[in-house]
C-alpha cells in the first residue's frame, strides 16, 4: 500500500533525476514541468470524457431513460463519437463578428480553467506549485471564463449572445462575493492560504465537520461555485427558452467544443477545489490519497448532475435576490463563527460530537427550507381557495 | 532557478506590459482597448510574481479582471455596437494631454533614476501574505481602517445616488 500511496512521488522524482542527468538542472526544471501539465491535462481530457458520458447517462436514469447506449459497452464511446463529429464540422464565423476576438475567447475561456490544476494538491507529496496564495490563485483564474464568455457574446454580433455574455458578467460579480467569503472560513480555521496546507491542516477531522460553521460555508460555497461557472439551475447564460444558445450560439466545431471543455474543467474545478477545502483532499482510509481526491471530486461533480436533473432554471430577480440576501449574509455569519470556533479550539472536540452538531444543523436547515417551501405553495394556493370557496357560498 | 530564465521572462512579460498599455490607448474599439487592459495587467501581475511579490500578483488579477468586467459592461452599455471612435480629439485636448503624459513621464523616469532603490541579487522567493497580513493588523492598521472608510464612503454614496428620490 505504502508504494501505491507514494506512486506518484516516485515516478516524479525518477523521471526528475533522469532530466537533471540527461538536461542540467535549469532545463530540467522546465521539461519537467511541461511533462507534468501534459500529464494533467491528459488525466483532465479522459475524466472530461467520461464525466460528459457519466452526466447524460445519470440525467437519463432521472429522467426515466436510458442515456447512451449505442456506441462502444454501456455507451461509453459517445463522447469520442461526438468529438469526432465535431472535429469534422464546419468552422463558421459570422459576418459581422469581431474576427479576432471571436477566435481568442475561447481560448481565453480554456487556458485559465486549466492553469487552475496547477495548484491542485494530488497527494500530500504530489503537486506541481505548493503556491503559498493558492486558494486567491484558483479563485482569481476562476474569474476569466466568464470574461471569456461576455467577450465572445460580443464578438459573435448577434443580440442573443450579447444578451448571454452580459449575464455572464452580471452572474459573476454577484455570485463572486459570497463564493470569497465561504472560503474565508477555511482559510481561518487552516490558518494559511496554500491549498496544500489547507488540505494537510484537515489531518484530523475535516472542515466539513466545523461545527456549524463547516456546513454553511460549504453549501454557501457550493451554490456559489455553480453560479460561477454557469451550471443549471443558474445556467441563465445559455437559457434556451429565453435567448436559443446564449453566447455560444455562434460558435461551431471545435470552437465550440472548447467552450464545451472550459464548462467542464470547471465544473471539475469547482468539486476539486470543495474536496480539498470541506472533506480532507487526499486524506482517507485504505486508498492512495490521489484516488481519494479523484473519487470526491467524482461524487461531488455527481452531486452537481444530481442537482441539474431536479431544479428547474431560477428566474433572474431570484438570481440575483438568492445572492444579495440569501448567500452574502449567511457567509459573513459563518466567517464571523470560524473566528468563535478557532478561537474555542472546537476543531479538537470529538469528531462524533461535531457530526452530531453538524448532524442537527443540516436538520435545522432542511426543516426551515421545507417550511419556506409550504409557505410558498399555500401562497400560492390561496386564491384559487378563495375561488373555490367563493363557488361553494354562492 | 537560473538568472538567464529570469531575465527572458522579464523581458517577455516587460514587452507584454507595453504592447497592452499600447492597445489600451490605441485601439479603436472599446473592447479592445479592455481586453489590451487585461493583457497590461495580467502582464504586471507576472512581472510582480518575478519580483517574489505573489500576493500582490494574485490580488492583482482577482481584483482587476472584475474591474475589467465592470469596465466592458458600461462600454457595451455606453456605446452603439463595433462603432470605431473617432480617432482625433479637439485640439485642446490633445495638447493637454500631451502636456500631461510628458510630465508625468518626466516625473516617473527621475524618480525611477534618483530613487534609492535597494537591489536585491537574488530573488526573495519567500510566501508574503503572513509579513503582509501582520503589517497590515499591527503597524499601519490606522492607513488601512482609513482605506476601508474611503470605500464605505464610496458604498455609501452609490447607494444614495441609485436610490429613487
Amino acid at each position: 500500500m505504502a508504494v501505491l500511496n507514494d506512486l506518484l512521488s516516485q515516478v516524479g522524482g525518477w523521471l526528475g533525476g533522469v532530466l537533471r542527468a540527461l538536461l542540467g538542472a535549469d532545463l530540467a526544471t522546465i521539461v519537467f514541468l511541461v511533462i507534468s501539465a501534459g500529464v494533467i491535462l491528459t488525466f483532465l481530457a479522459a475524466c472530461i470524457t467520461l464525466a460528459i458520458w457519466a452526466e447524460r447517462k445519470v440525467i437519463a436514469r432521472i429522467q426515466d431513460r436510458v442515456g447512451p447506449n449505442r456506441v462502444g459497452p454501456f455507451g461509453l464511446l459517445q463522447s469520442v463519437a461526438d468529438v469526432l463529429k465535431l472535429f469534422a464540422k464546419e468552422d463558421t464565423i459570422p459576418g459581422g463578428a469581431d474576427r479576432l476576438v471571436f477566435i481568442l475567447a475561447p481560448l481565453l475561456a480554456v487556458v485559465p480553467s486549466l492553469m487552475i490544476y496547477a495548484v491542485l494538491p494530488w497527494n500530500w507529496d504530489a503537486v506541481v506549485a505548493r503556491l503559498d496564495v493558492g486558494i486567491l490563485y484558483v479563485l482569481a483564474l476562476a474569474t476569466f471564463p466568464t470574461l471569456a464568455i461576455l467577450v465572445a457574446g460580443w464578438a459573435s454580433y448577434n443580440k442573443y449572445t450579447l444578451l448571454g455574455g452580459m449575464r455572464a458578467a452580471v452572474q459573476l460579480i454577484s455570485y463572486e462575493v459570497p463564493e470569497v467569503l465561504a472560503v474565508l472560513p477555511v482559510v481561518v480555521l487552516a490558518g494559511s492560504l496554500s491549498l496544500w496546507d489547507i488540505a494537510a491542516a484537515q489531518r484530523a477531522v475535516w472542515f466539513i465537520l466545523a461545527p456549524v460553521v463547516g456546513p454553511l460555508a460549504f453549501l454557501v460555497f457550493f451554490i456559489a461555485g455553480l453560479a460561477e461557472i454557469n451550471r443549471s439551475p443558474f445556467d441563465l447564460v445559455e437559457a434556451e427558452s429565453e435567448i436559443i444558445a446564449g453566447f455560444h450560439m455562434e460558435y461551431s466545431g471545435m470552437r465550440w467544443a472548447l467552450f464545451f471543455l472550459a464548462e467542464y474543467a470547471n465544473a471539475f474545478t469547482v468539486s476539486a477545489i470543495a474536496s480539498v477545502l470541506f472533506f480532507g483532499g487526499w486524506h482517507g482510509p485504505l486508498l492512495p490519497g490521489y484516488l481519494w481526491v479523484v473519487l470526491k471530486t467524482a461524487l461531488l461533480f455527481v452531486v452537481m448532475v444530481w442537482i441539474r436533473g431536479t431544479l428547474p432554471r431560477l428566474r433572474y430577480d431570484q438570481l440575483l435576490a438568492l445572492a444579495w440576501k440569501g448567500l452574502l449574509p449567511v457567509a459573513l455569519g459563518s466567517l464571523v463563527l470560524a473566528v468563535a470556533v478557532r478561537e474555542l479550539g472546537a476543531m479538537s472536540w470529538h469528531p462524533l460530537l461535531l457530526l452530531g452538531i453538524n448532524l442537527g444543523v443540516v436538520y435545522l436547515l432542511f426543516r426551515w427550507y421545507t417550511d419556506l417551501w409550504r409557505a410558498a405553495q399555500y401562497r400560492a394556493a390561496a386564491p384559487l381557495l378563495e375561488a373555490a370557496m367563493q363557488g361553494v357560498r354562492s | 532557478m537560473s538568472e538567464a530564465i529570469y531575465t527572458a521572462a522579464f523581458y517577455v512579460f516587460g514587452l507584454a506590459a507595453v504592447v497592452g498599455a499600447l492597445g489600451t490607448v490605441a485601439a479603436r474599439r472599446l473592447i479592445h482597448n479592455a481586453l489590451f487592459l487585461v493583457l497590461a495587467l495580467a502582464s504586471a501581475a507576472a512581472l510582480y510574481v518575478l519580483l517574489s511579490a505573489d500576493f500582490v500578483a494574485v490580488v492583482q488579477i482577482l481584483v482587476y479582471t472584475g474591474a475589467i468586467m465592470i469596465l466592458l459592461l458600461f462600454a457595451l452599455m455606453l456605446t452603439p455596437q463595433q462603432v470605431e471612435l473617432p480617432a482625433t480629439a479637439p485640439a485642446g485636448q490633445q495638447l493637454a494631454a500631451a502636456l500631461v503624459a510628458v510630465v508625468l513621464f518626466g516625473l516617473i523616469v527621475a524618480a525611477v533614476l534618483t530613487g534609492p532603490w535597494r537591489q536585491a541579487v537574488v530573488p526573495l522567493n519567500a510566501p508574503t501574505s503572513a509579513p503582509l497580513g501582520t503589517a497590515l493588523l499591527t503597524t499601519y492598521v490606522f492607513p488601512f481602517e482609513l482605506v476601508s472608510l474611503v470605500l464605505l464612503v464610496g458604498l455609501i454614496g452609490a447607494l444614495l445616488l441609485a436610490r429613487e428620490s
